[in-house]
């Protein structure tokens, strides 16, 4: 059962920071042109850090005498490089955020790098998840011109839900609660984008949520043990999405977004679905409940 | 802008930085002792790490870590002479219930891919009250987290092993695991969790 304190803190305050800021800068209330930007990379940066220093505690920074783990490593860069997600897609903005993302990819896979890795291993598996983290930009840009509304975070929301339910069965509930301060960030945009009518998330906010969710998913199959294929299942979740959009593109819209949801959806679920056999499994032979 | 990137590019660095002076390995301080003081090798086959922490306010639980290894060098008549070394795999944690190892690996708990080893290094030993009792003030690192610690420590007898002369300490010293930033489960997991260690140790 979800303790009052972790929903309060890990689902209902990023919410309602993400909700409130997103209000505040569309104004769903009193629709009129869309803003030049959507904030919610920084609004969900500022969630994301506040509520994980209050829920699980601040996390150890750099210059400290605790050696920062690669999820504070993650925060801290996010909160840091949100900003930079603002930016128009010109070249420049391009080129910074690929550096943020570098620094988030570095920090977070450090331990790895320093353990466990040789230096050829490191640049294979960064070089990899560079490129993986290319196509998924791609790929949520081009979903992201295409839908309009709360089509576009609901696709982000199904694969953040289903990541943190995976991350959760297998192993970590630290990882699965960090994740579902993603999904209750995204589970605000959703909320917003069906009360106004022109609500339409940046390609820089998408880079981001997409960021996170992909950062997360390492964190989980490294740090913890989050199953290749379950990993793989989700982080093929937009790409299904963008391609039930390219088939669909000549419908109606409504079915075209429904089909997309549905695409998006298939995977997450084979993905949870997974889990909760293989947790099951376990605990016929392991009898062990959480604590 | 210039100001989020500049910051970005110092963390980036500060990580790199940090990246080229991580140890690589173990340290073997032991071995660089004056050789009045004769040094030692831990037997793990005979030794034990072990630790036990409150469950649910009712009872204490105990695990252990399968895998560790360790050197001191022991003089009794000058103990000041003497330094531990000990490193524990946080990976061996053993409870005889997989998934609970599984979870106790995790993030929740010692995040064992990231913070990989345990390590005690002593600072001092002095006499301790008591016959053959001996105070250890050391360097305590787990999850990532290095604190001060001192300990009482029996030596528990000496004898004779296949390959020469043998040695017995015994300890247990209680940590609070919230000071090594290990939060999880505070509602039904001790925050105070007991470590003992017996080890049996064999002369280089």
């Amino acid at each position: 059962m979800l303790e009052l304190r972790a929903f309060s803190l890990g689902v209902l305050l990023p919410g309602l920071i993400v909700g409130i800021g997103l209000a505040c800068v569309w104004r769903p209330w009193k629709p009129g042109p869309p803003p030049k930007k959507s904030f919610f990379a920084l609004f969900t940066a500022i969630a994301f850090f506040v509520s994980y220093s209050l829920l699980l505690e601040l996390p150890p920074h750099p210059f400290g005498d605790r050696t920062p783990a690669g999820l504070d490593w993650l925060l801290w860069i996010a909160l840091l490089s949100a900003p930079l997600f603002l930016m128009e897609d010109a070249g420049k903005a391009l080129t910074l955020r690929s550096l943020a993302a570098a620094a988030m990819l570095a920090g977070l896979l450090r331990a790895m790098i320093v353990h466990h890795w040789s230096p050829g291993t490191a640049a294979l598996w960064l070089g990899g998840a560079a490129v993986s983290l290319a196509l998924l930009w791609i790929v949520g840009a081009g979903l992201n011109e295409r839908l309009e509304g709360a089509t576009m975070p609901i696709v982000l929301l199904l694969t953040a839900t289903g990541l943190a339910l995976v991350a959760g069965l297998n192993g970590s509930a630290r990882l699965g609660q960090t994740t579902g301060i993603l999904c209750a960030s995204l589970g605000a945009a959703m909320i917003i984008g069906f009360w106004h009518p022109c609500f339409h998330l940046r390609s820089g906010d998408v880079s981001f949520a997409l960021s996170l969710l992909f950062f997360l998913t390492l964190g989980a199959y490294f740090f913890s043990d989050l199953p290749a294929l379950e990993g793989g299942l989700l982080a093929a979740s937009p790409a299904a999405a963008r391609g039930a959009e390219v088939l669909f593109r000549l419908r109606a819209i409504p079915r075209r977004n429904l089909a997309v949801v549905l695409a998006s959806a298939v995977p997450v679920v084979v993905a949870v679905v997974r889990s909760i056999l293989a947790f099951q499994e376990a605990s016929s032979t392991d009898f062990y409940y959480d604590y | 802008m210039r100001l989020t990137s500049l910051l970005l590019f110092s963390l980036f660095a500060w990580g790199t930085l940090d990246l080229a002076t991580a140890p690589t390995g173990p340290v073997s301080r032991a071995a660089s002792n004056p050789a009045a003081a004769a040094s030692y090798t831990v037997d793990p086959t005979h030794s034990n790490v072990l630790w036990k922490v409150k469950h649910n306010n009712a009872s204490y639980f105990y695990g252990r870590f399968a895998k560790f290894s360790g050197s001191f060098t022991f003089d009794e008549k000058k103990p000041g002479d003497c330094e531990v070394l000990m490193e524990v795999d946080a990976a061996s944690v053993d409870t005889r219930t997989s998934m609970l190892d599984k979870h106790l690996r995790s993030p929740d708990f010692f995040d064992a891919v990231q913070f990989p080893t345990l390590i005690f290094e002593s600072t001092d030993v002095a006499k301790g009250k008591g016959k053959n009792m001996y105070s250890v003030t050391g360097r305590l690192t787990v999850h990532g987290v290095t604190k001060p610690i001192t300990f009482d420590l029996e030596h528990t007898g000496d004898g004779k092993g296949r390959d020469g002369p043998v040695i017995g300490f015994h300890t247990s010293f209680t940590i609070d695991r919230t000071k090594f930033g290990m939060n999880y489960g505070l509602g039904g997991i001790g925050k105070k969790v007991e470590i003992i260690i017996s080890v049996e140790a064999s002369q280089d």
